[in-house]
């Protein structure tokens, strides 16, 4: 389940800091507020025994935001997304987001206007699919950070996807490749560097998959903000 | 589906002096008893609830605050089947400025009105046991057979439309009421999709089944309403006639209908109604006939439609039988097509 919170910042602009950094805590806070326990088991121990966290979020994102180099600008009209494709982390997503006002995301406030549960495309059926990420993919090989041109890009986006498949107990996807690719993008989390590019795949994935990513994200550090998908 | 009363009245209208009189409407100058849909409804509910779905809690407001009178249920589908089943309309107070939820009813059925005119019998009783001066009481009963057409929309069941964003700039936001049901909903397991062209919230279908296979069940042990003491008389159906048909139209309508001379079961209508509706429906249609019920009607009604039994369009059997088939049936997922809208 995707939900969509519509925002307003108290500021102008986001240091570069703020704009991925404060997702995971940010996810973590909404769940503690209505189940401490899931909170706490997912951020100790992952979910039922893999260290993955099917959880998905984006940065705050700006409609009509002005244009400034060198500054992640913000506008009235913003937009956080929150996602799980687990019903238990879903719905005490939603249920936490119900009654908040407010979201502090790192040093700024992001008033809260209103959520909606995001309908999502038809449903999907079974065979080719096309899916573009609206926030960078973060991927790793031998502790060095993967764009969408290195060698083993491909090798290791399936691997991702067919550990979350696992995770979920849903066939994996077959077939990917990268059908095209954003700009490489540099993000500070926490002191340490998120490289990653927006990435456009193809794929054959059962319906259901299909579906359980779009609330969940491609690559890895989703709770981190990375590899939403539009 | 019709009922058999009797010697009954299961269900009264307002009370003259002592006299309890029976709901009748007049057709042609002609009385009718009835026995409404809410009465009905109510021994559907209390069915599910024996069956062990809880039903939504009733509170009422009203006389108490000195306001208008309502009597409200939690309003809450995803919780209650019978919240789900039998949708509500809860009114917010215009001075409080207070939201109106309400859901439209995924089971609708009409009256149960007697198929022939009837003329009451007014009981005359006296209470003269251990008191000096005697009480007199009366009360009308009537023996008839009640029918009413009934749908069952199986797509809706479980299916909780969300907020549109109809009009420009109008946001579609959750309030916080509806924002906690999609999380109770999403902790069920819950997807979203789009329905009848507008965004939805839906239950796993395992539990769709469920709550409607609770329904059938329950009408197959239907019992309830008033005077059960005089008169008692169970409420099982002693004819249903069912078919799965795409949209709205109701091809039964004319299938179970009377004259001056009392109940028919027109053979030749429902033959005539499935070939003109050929494509709409899905074979079989369930007849539940309870044996020793106008057993008359019953040979002709064979007789007319031998052909459709014979090639299993048309299955006859026990209404009990026919109801739990169907509700074991679905909670089976053998009828799991029927959850959704057929394609156009």
């Amino acid at each position: 389940m995707r939900v969509k919170v519509d925002v307003e910042a108290d500021r102008p602009s986001l240091a570069w800091d703020d704009v991925h950094g404060p997702a995971r805590a940010v996810v973590y806070g909404l769940l503690e507020e209505h189940d401490p326990v899931l909170a706490r088991s997912l951020h100790d121990d992952g979910w039922r025994g893999h260290p993955l966290k099917p959880v998905g979020v984006t940065s705050p994102q700006f409609k009509g935001a002005p244009r400034k180099r060198g500054v992640y600008t913000t506008s009235p009209d913003g937009s956080v997304w929150f996602g799980s494709p687990v019903p238990e982390i879903a719905a005490a997503l939603v249920a936490a987001l119900a009654v908040r006002t407010e979201i502090v995301w790192g040093a700024a406030r992001l008033r809260v206007r209103g959520f909606t549960v995001e309908v999502g495309t038809p449903a999907a059926v079974e065979g080719l699919v096309e899916l573009e990420t609206a926030t960078p993919v973060v991927l790793r090989r031998e502790g060095r950070e993967l764009l969408p041109d290195d060698e083993h890009y491909v090798e290791r986006l399936q691997h991702n996807l067919s550990h979350k498949a696992d995770v979920l107990e849903l066939p994996a996807p077959r077939g990917l490749r990268v059908l095209g690719a954003g700009p490489r993008r540099m993000f500070s989390v926490r002191g340490a560097p998120r490289v990653g590019a927006t990435v456009r795949v193809g794929m054959e994935a059962d319906p259901r998959f299909v579906d359980a990513v779009r609330s969940w994200g491609l690559g890895l550090d989703t709770v981190q903000g990375f590899g939403w998908i539009r | 589906m019709l009922i058999s009363v009797e010697a009954g009245a299961p269900n009264n209208g307002k009370g003259e002096d002592t006299t309890a009189r029976v709901k009748y409407a007049t057709v042609r100058g002609r009385r009718h008893p009835y026995v409404s849909a809410q009465a009905v409804r109510r021994w559907i509910r209390d069915g599910m609830a024996g069956r062990g779905a809880p039903a939504s809690p009733v509170t009422r407001v009203g006389k108490a605050q000195n306001r208008a009178q309502k009597a409200n249920t939690d309003a809450d589908p995803i919780t209650y089947a019978d919240d789900d089943l039998f949708g509500y309309m809860r009114a917010g107070a215009k001075k409080d400025d207070a939201a109106t939820t309400l859901r439209d009813s995924p089971f609708m059925l009409g009256t149960l009105m007697s198929v022939a005119p009837v003329h009451p019998t007014e009981d005359f009783g006296v209470m003269s046991r251990g008191v000096g001066e005697p009480v007199l009481h009366g009360h009308e009963f009537y023996t008839a057979d009640l029918a009413a057409p009934f749908l069952f929309d199986l797509p809706r069941v479980g299916t909780f439309t969300l907020p549109n964003a109809d009009g420009v700039g109008r946001p579609n936001y959750l309030t916080q009421e509806q924002a906690l049901q999609v999380a109770q909903a999403a902790a069920l397991g819950a997807g979203t999709e789009v329905f009848r062209g507008q965004g939805a919230v839906r239950l796993p279908v395992k539990e769709r089944r469920h709550r409607a296979a609770l329904l059938l069940e329950a009408v197959a042990h239907l019992h309830g309403g008033a005077k059960q003491a005089l008169h008692y008389g169970d409420r099982v159906p002693s004819l249903i006639v069912m078919v799965p048909f795409k949209g709205g139209v109701n091809p039964l309508a004319h299938v179970i209908t009377g004259d001056e001379g009392g109940l028919l079961v027109r053979g030749d209508v429902l033959r005539k109604e499935l070939a003109a509706w050929n494509g709409e429906w899905i074979p079989p249609v369930r007849v539940g006939w309870r044996p020793g019920f106008r057993d008359d009607l019953r040979a002709d009604f064979e007789k007319e439609c031998a052909q459709e039994i014979a090639d299993g369009t048309i299955v006859v059997d026990h209404p009990r039988t026919v109801l739990l088939g169907l509700a074991s049936e679905m909670r089976g997922g053998a009828l799991d097509a029927w959850f959704d809208d057929a394609a156009q």
